[in-house]
């Protein structure tokens, strides 16, 4: 830090110290600028200490108010006349904030006539990118299917505004299409010259889990792996092909042009170049999306206009809630008319919703699955975070289905047999709930916690094992992969080294202050606490061997087990994960979420979002995984344009100071010396909003 | 052919008078100087004490044990610790007991207007304060109880450079803290020399 730097931050500190907040905020005009700051006092010096801060410029509006005040009758003033002072400058005061509210209810308005119920994705409140359907501002024109644009409409009652639309007619089918058998069988012939493939794929799903109802046994497991193929490969090739890009990283840098949402290309520096599949055509993959959000937000409308209200959805489902005070008779018979709207959009050939009513809303019978329905319950914690329940006769709850989000990469703690005998078995087979018995006692802690009275945090210490280090399997399938081993195969027998494809365990580590040195304490100035070390170590079956072979696979510097975190250090929060894409989805919150409004301020081109996602899921988030192509020139140079307007109307160290860039960087970016980073474009974004 | 006997004493001895004789002190020529003598050579000048047997002498030494049980705790010599304390002024010797300054400069981790930082503070109520702030807040992440923080709502500390740092006392962002990978630790400083 400069001298100057030192003194400015003397002067701040100083300043904070005397306002007696670190985060300033005038409560007339919301200006936050510390040095704009001076105290007020309310009732006028003479009659009452009572001092809240206000910008300069209030201030003076406030003062000059007081001078109208009446003059002092006693001197000293008396009681009464001091509370008559007071509450004539606290009505100043909220003068100044009803004309501030008057305005902003005003732009709200004007706000919510612009905005429109479009997805986004953005790194809500965090780094991960994530879509979210929310209500979209944005003076920036953007491409939207027609799908979007009609599902807008039907969320929002706004359609919006259209500038200019393009329309993809098919053509002639392709001449040198043939007829194949499907798994060399005649019966699933598929010629796709007469048919549908995709159709012709699911009705023959249909067909075969029609012949499992009547099979026996071993002729039924036969059949249901034929529907699962058939399942996987309408998935496939419906959607998947359509999108699929390879990622090579390139060994050195290359200029690409990247085509983005404007429209002439501009050019980039890569490093990772993206291959297209043979059948990518992101036109059909981004109609074929744009569709499937059209049918969940036609299921939304139809929920909300019979009354009902919906607990969560996603891509191809929706879990109708019952809203409070209705019966369940009504709800039942209201949900089926929702459902039964779909009927006629069955392109299947049968007289069958489109929606299916799921197995979790049957009640059980020794295990089985009834005919008749049970009210189902549910705990939603954040985006597939969720379980399913019904509750017993003691109030105990019986878990239908439970997501594995979260946990689903770890290596299990405990076999079924080392089960605590206090947590009921599950109700239905493992398998049918798709999760693994830790998994289960997991959620049922959680729900029992909540069903007691949800105070008091789930006890998660009682689960065998749970203290143990968390760890996950993966394979060294890539040199990439492989490369964090060379260290440790040095000077090793052949035997004992990692080879390709060998499995290696990933580790989560924490933070120990006691073991930093002094000098990995990043600089003293920003006081940021240096990165965790990123845990690895060669596979062991037994946890706590690996454990303690466990390195950084950054620095190769070795990791003691205790910096590891365990399962309980790992998962202990896992019932308040937030959802930040939503209002109302923080750790504490509790209740219905909302859907937020976002502003666009600036549109980033990125590639890939599932780059390298499976060795994410496994291995934790590698933030250069992320394809990012940045803004395009237009944007920057738009910034640049408002950078330069108000670095005429404010001082460089208000820029700096709102947008939490050096000055030295600003004048860089003002002056076209440099080429912003798409962060500190956002920054930069931000700060311009702020002051205008 | 069989190896020379060595005689150690006689080695010994030879290394003390040769350093008598060069002028230096007894200590000096043992190789062990004392806490105000230099090396007698600098070539073979001891190694810096490492960072965590200073951190687990000085904190054992706060704890009131004895210098040589500290230094043994450290893994270190009395000799050793009694020279890194009087060489830094990490410590002082009040009658016969050693002890570690009490305005030493501590470095601790601090949860302050949104995040997670390091905060150096020499002065001990500061660091006691910090201490009972970050303690109120591992019970609030173990058992999500937000009284635990009450009494902390609108306190602060000054570092050592007389930066202010109120407590950050926002549940919701002391969990998202937490989840960053800050909330983990099993001590609560480490002294700054």
């Amino acid at each position: 830090m400069s001298k100057h730097e030192n003194e400015r931050e003397r002067r701040k500190q100083q300043r904070l110290e005397r306002l007696g907040t670190n985060d300033p905020r005038c409560s007339v005009c919301g200006e936050t600028r510390w040095y704009c700051f001076d105290g007020h006092h309310v009732a006028g010096r003479r009659y009452d200490d009572t001092v809240t801060p206000l910008c300069l410029n209030c201030h003076a509006e406030q003062s000059e108010a007081q001078k109208d005040h009446p003059a002092l009758v006693f001197t000293p003033p008396d009681r009464l006349e001091r509370i008559g002072h007071f509450l004539l400058g606290l009505a100043d005061l909220l003068e100044g904030v009803i004309r501030k509210l008057r305005e902003f209810g005003r732009q709200l308005i004007e706000e919510a006539r612009n905005s429109v119920g479009l997805p986004v994705r953005a790194p809500y409140g965090g780094e991960q990118y994530t879509i979210g359907l929310n209500e979209l501002t944005s003076d920036k024109p953007l491409w939207y299917t027609l799908a979007d644009c009609i599902a807008s409409t039907l969320l929002t009652g706004k359609p919006p505004k259209v500038l200019r639309a393009i329309v993809f007619e098919p053509g002639e089918p392709q001449d040198n299409m043939k007829s194949i058998h499907l798994f060399g069988e005649s019966t699933y012939n598929v010629d796709p010259r007469t048919q549908d493939f995709y159709r012709r794929l699911i009705q023959l799903r249909i067909a075969v889990k029609r012949q499992m109802e009547t099979a026996n046994k071993s002729k039924r497991d036969a059949l249901d792996a034929e529907q699962q193929v058939l399942k996987i490969l309408a998935s496939a090739t419906s959607y998947g092909i359509f999108v699929e890009l390879n990622v090579e990283e390139l060994r050195e840098s290359e200029t690409a042009q990247c085509f983005g949402a404007h429209e002439r290309p501009f050019q980039v520096k890569i490093d990772k170049a993206e291959t297209p599949g043979s059948y990518f055509h992101p036109l059909l993959g981004t109609l074929i999306t744009g569709a499937a959000r059209l049918m969940l937000a036609i299921a939304e409308r139809l929920i909300l206009n019979a009354g009902l209200d919906w607990a969560f959805c996603d891509t191809d489902s929706i879990a109708i809630a019952t809203p409070a005070g209705m019966s369940d008779q009504e709800f039942l018979g209201r949900a089926e008319k929702v459902r039964e709207w779909f009927t006629p959009l069955n392109p299947y050939g049968e007289a069958k919703s489109l929606l299916r009513v799921e197995d979790a809303n049957y009640a059980l019978k020794n295990g089985k699955r009834a005919k008749t329905l049970r009210p189902l319950f549910c705990f939603a914690v954040s985006a597939k975070r969720y379980a399913l329940f019904n509750v017993d006769p003691h109030g105990m709850p019986v878990l239908r289905k439970v997501s594995a989000h979260g946990l689903g990469h770890l290596i299990a703690p405990y076999e079924e047999k080392d089960a605590l005998s206090t947590i009921p078995r599950p109700a239905i087979s493992l398998d049918e709930m798709g999760v693994e018995r830790w998994q289960h006692d997991f959620w049922h802690l959680i729900i029992q916690s909540e069903l007691w009275d949800g105070k008091a945090r789930p006890d998660f210490s009682i689960l065998p094992s749970f203290n143990r280090p968390a760890a996950s399997r993966y394979a060294a399938t890539t040199p990439h992969l492989l490369r964090w081993f060379k260290a440790y195969n040095e000077g090793k027998l052949r035997a004992k080294q990692v080879w390709p494809f060998n499995f290696m365990l990933a580790f989560q580590a924490k933070r120990l202050m006691e073991w930093e040195p002094e000098k990995e304490v990043a600089p003293r100035s920003r006081n940021r606490l240096p990165d965790l070390p990123r845990a690895v170590a060669p596979y062991h079956k037994d946890i706590s061997v690996a454990a303690r072979n466990c390195f950084d696979r950054e620095t190769d510097a070795r990791i003691p087990p205790e910096q590891l975190k365990t399962f309980l250090d790992a998962l202990g929060r896992y019932d308040l994960h937030p959802e930040p894409k939503f209002l109302f989805g923080d750790y504490r919150d509790r209740g219905a979420t909302k859907r937020r409004h976002v502003v666009v301020t600036e549109v980033r081109n990125i590639g890939k979002e599932a780059n390298r996602w499976e060795e994410q899921f496994y291995l934790g988030a590698e933030p250069e995984a992320q394809i990012v192509y940045g803004s395009a020139p237009q944007e920057e140079r738009q910034v640049c344009a408002r950078l330069q307007e108000a670095m005429e109307r404010h001082r460089v160290t208000a820029i700096a100071e709102a947008s939490g860039l050096s000055r030295k960087h600003i004048y860089a970016i003002a002056k076209r010396k440099t080429r912003p980073s798409a962060e500190a474009l956002n920054k930069l974004n931000r700060a311009l909003d702020q002051l205008s | 052919m069989p190896r020379r006997r060595r005689d150690h004493s006689a080695e010994y001895r030879r290394r003390i008078a040769k350093g008598l004789a060069k002028g230096l002190s007894r200590s000096q020529a043992r190789g062990h100087p004392k806490a105000a003598e230099r090396h007698s050579s600098p070539k073979k000048k001891a190694a810096a004490l490492e960072d965590h047997r200073q951190q687990i002498a000085l904190r054992s030494l706060r704890k009131g044990m004895s210098l040589t049980a500290s230094a043994r705790e450290a893994g270190l010599s009395a000799e050793r610790l009694r020279h890194f304390l009087s060489t830094t002024g990490a410590g002082r010797k009040r009658g016969r007991r050693w002890f570690v300054r009490e305005d030493l400069p501590r470095r601790m981790l601090l949860y302050t207007s949104g995040e997670a930082i390091a905060v150096t503070v020499s002065k001990r109520g500061a660091a006691s304060e910090i201490a009972r702030f970050m303690n109120a807040v591992q019970q609030f992440l173990r058992s999500g109880d937000a009284s635990y923080l009450a009494p902390f709502a609108g306190q602060s500390v000054t570092d050592i450079a007389g930066k202010w740092h109120p407590f950050e006392t926002d549940p919701n962002v002391l969990y998202r803290l937490a989840d960053t990978g800050a909330d983990l630790f099993p001590l609560l400083y480490r002294y700054v020399l």
